[in-house]
Order: structure tokens, then sequence, then C-alpha cells
């Protein structure tokens, strides 16, 4: 048996794997009905967060690592190059994955505050696509269009991008991943451990 | 009946998605969708291929044939749906048919011949065999809370949300982390942390039939993208 402390052993791999999938439903129903339509595409990062936040709790509570987290980024990076996603979107989940991972594994993945503030910039990840369109909209247009995105679809967001929009995504972003974690510590501290699930 | 490698069944993913990212959405989708089709009935996917492919169609058919008679609100949102459909909808069939034929140590083993990270085999082969099972207990969980008049409607949430929560969320997590454990205790005793390379009874290698699946996408992607640009270039010409 391989018992290293640091370094990710079969079982935590087999875990990252089934929770990437709970991850992925979870930003599917949130997030989903958003990101199709043109006029509500800036919500798709609150709707993303909604859901996600016991899953992220109880999965740091099984596999307190560092370098979990940032696999699972690298999983959804994969799956979402795969299925055409824009590079903002895939390479901002990772590198959000990653910090998070430093910042809740900076105090062993124990204290709340700190997994909450990790939660919140994990969920963060998702507009890497929306800020590459807010600070350089020509080459975002030409990608997107390249792609065969529809003309419509990016006029219509166009419509609706404002400064404004941008930081009422940013907040409420913000504050749906703060309640979404806070459930997430609730349901930890009420429900996962003394089922014995999270040591 | 044909059997193909799982790393050239991944090539042709990689060829999808570059087909989704150069070609607009045209003839050429309908072509693509059909080579899709023949690919998984001929590795033995029939019902379900051919049931994807009607989609396909019947969407089609409401593009060319409804779209143009509706107009405002309407018109603009159905289009960008569509528009976002038909995208997918190559990749996404493919990636049915493929999960749907590729037995995960086929994959794990033709993994470890490209030797791609454990770190990332692992996660991918087990979300691969995670996706079914989380439906078939998500259809579990529903039908027991439904005997509870518990449904996970809108209405019933907005209704008594903590209750949705206890009901619906917690077990659902809890059986994910249960199989997650036992997932990982039936891979272990099957020597899944054995350092050495991995080796297997399955004889994985590139064969002719790959070769031919292979070069018949590329050809048609070939034939697209010369399509598509003397197009544009017929346009600029008007």
């Amino acid at each position: 048996m391989y018992n290293d402390k640091k370094k990710l052993n079969a079982k935590d791999l087999i875990i990252t794997g089934v929770f990437a999938v709970l991850f992925l439903m979870a930003v599917m129903i949130g997030g989903g009905p958003f990101a199709s339509i043109p006029t509500l595409t800036f919500y798709f990062p609150i709707g993303a967060a909604v859901l996600a936040g016991p899953i992220f709790m109880l999965y740091i509570a099984k596999v307190p690592k560092v370098g979990a987290l940032a696999i699972i980024g690298a999983v959804e990076c994969i799956l979402g190059t795969l299925t055409g996603m824009h590079w903002g979107l895939n390479f901002g989940i990772l590198i959000s994955s990653i910090i998070a991972s430093f910042i809740a594994g900076s105090k062993k993945f124990e204290n709340p505050m700190f997994n909450l503030i990790a939660y919140i910039v994990y969920s963060l990840g998702p507009m890497g696509t929306y800020f590459v369109f807010f600070f350089n909209r020509e080459s975002w247009v030409s990608f997107m269009l390249k792609k065969g995105t529809e003309q419509e679809y990016i006029d219509k967001m166009s419509e609706v991008a404002t400064p404004l929009m941008m930081i009422t995504m940013i907040v409420g972003t913000i504050i749906v991943a703060t309640l979404s974690g806070l459930l997430g510590l609730r349901l930890m501290r009420k429900q996962f451990i003394k089922a014995g699930l999270a040591a | 009946m044909i059997t193909i490698d799982p790393r050239s069944k991944l090539i042709l993913i990689f060829i999808t998605v570059l087909f989704s990212m150069l070609i607009p959405t045209g003839t050429f989708t309908c072509i693509w969708i059909l080579l899709i089709t023949l690919l998984g009935i001929l590795l033995g996917r029939v019902r379900k291929t051919l049931r994807a492919a009607v989609l396909f169609a019947a969407l089609w058919i409401v593009s060319v044939y409804v779209l143009p008679q509706l107009d405002g609100t309407a018109h603009t949102s159905l289009l960008v749906w569509l528009g976002l459909v038909f995208k997918c909808y190559p990749c996404c069939m493919l990636a049915g048919v493929i999960i749907g034929t590729t037995q995960i140590s086929e994959f794990m083993a033709a993994m470890a011949k490209w030797n791609v990270p454990r770190e990332v085999v692992i996660p991918l082969a087990i979300m691969f065999r995670y996706f079914p099972a989380l439906k078939e207990d998500w259809g579990h969980i529903k039908d027991a809370m439904a005997l509870r008049g518990i449904s996970f409607s809108p209405l019933y949430f907005f209704k008594n949300p903590s209750v949705v929560i206890d009901a619906l969320y917690l077990p659902i997590l809890v059986t994910a982390s249960k199989t997650a454990d036992e997932l990982s205790a039936s891979a272990i005793t099957r020597g899944i942390e054995n350092p050495t390379r991995r080796t297997s009874r399955l004889d994985i290698k590139f064969r002719l039939i790959d070769g031919a699946v292979v070069l018949i996408f590329l050809i048609t992607i070939v034939v697209a993208v010369i399509g598509t640009s003397s197009g544009q270039l017929m346009e600029k010409a008007h």
C-alpha cells in the first residue's frame, strides 16, 4: 500500500473521477439554461455556482491534498476543449481551481473560512471567457465567429454587455458562491461528519 | 460489425472538434452526422445511434421549414438555440457512440500505450463508468422520494427548499461518495496501484480498418474545408 500523505494514490484518483461527474452535473443543471440564452449568458457563472458548494466541501474533505482540485480543473479543461468551449472558460477553470487548492491547502483543508474563500475563487473560474470578452472584444468575436457561433447570438450578447453587467456578474457570483459554500459547510457539520463520510 | 482501436476513436473526436471549429453549420453537418451514424451502426450500436440521427433530422427539418415562418423574438431565440445544438450535436453524438462501444479496460490499455499519466486516465475512466451509474442512482432516489410526495420540480423547490436539499441533494452526494469508496476498493483489489507498466490481455493496435475509418473522416473534413472556403470566395466574387 502507498500511504504517502502528500501524493495522490489510486483511491484519491477514483474519488476525483466520481466527483468530477458531480461537478459537471451541477454546472450543467445550474448553468446550462443560462448559457444557451444570449441575453442571460452573463449569468452563467452565477448559475454554475448554485449547486456545487456542498460537492466542493465534501470533495476537499475526502481528498485533502493540494493536487486534487487541480486534477478536477484539468479534467474539466480537457472535456471543455473536447466539446468546443472557449479557451478562456477552460483555462479560467484550470487556473482558478489551482489557486483554490492552494488557498484551502494553506490551512490543510480544515479551516472553514479558507475553504469558503477557495470555493468562491473556484466559482470565479468560468468567468475567464467573459474577461476575454470585455478586455479584448475584437479577438473574442472573431474567435467565436470562426468557431461558427451565430452572429445573432454575439449581437445579443454585445447588446447587454455593459460594465454594470460585469460588476453584477462578479458580485452575483461571489454572493451565490458564498451562500452555496455556507450551505456546504452546514451540511458538512450536520450530516456528512455524523454519517462518517468525511473524517 | 467492426471494432476499432480506442486511440483511433480519440483521433476521430479530435477531427470532429476541428470540424465544429472550422466548418459553419450547413450541408456538411448533415454529411458528418451521416458518417457518425454509419460508424455507430458498424460498431454495433444500432438503435441508439439511429434514434440520435432521427432526432437530428427532425431538428434539421424544423430549422429548414418552420424557422422561416417565425419572426421576432421567437425566431431569434430558436435560431440561436438551434445553432448551438447543431454546433454541439456531432461532437456529442460521436462521444455517445464512443462511450457506448468502448470497454473501460480497452480505454485504459490504449491510454497506457500512449503513456498518458495515471492522474488523468483514472479520473476520466471513472467518469465514463460513473455517468450511467449516477443516472441509475438518481432514478432510484427520485422514485423513493416520489412515494413521500417530494418532487424535484421548481415549484416544489421554492415552496420548501430545505426538504428538497435534505431529501434529494444529500442522498445523491452520499451515494456518490459511497460509490467512490466501493469503486476504489474494487480497483485496488485488482491492482490499479501497481507502479509498473500496465499490461493487458487485450490486443490493442492500429489495424487496416482504423486507417480506413480515420482516412474517411479526414477526407471528408478536407473536402468540407475546401468546399466552404471556395463557397466564401464565390460569395466575395459576387
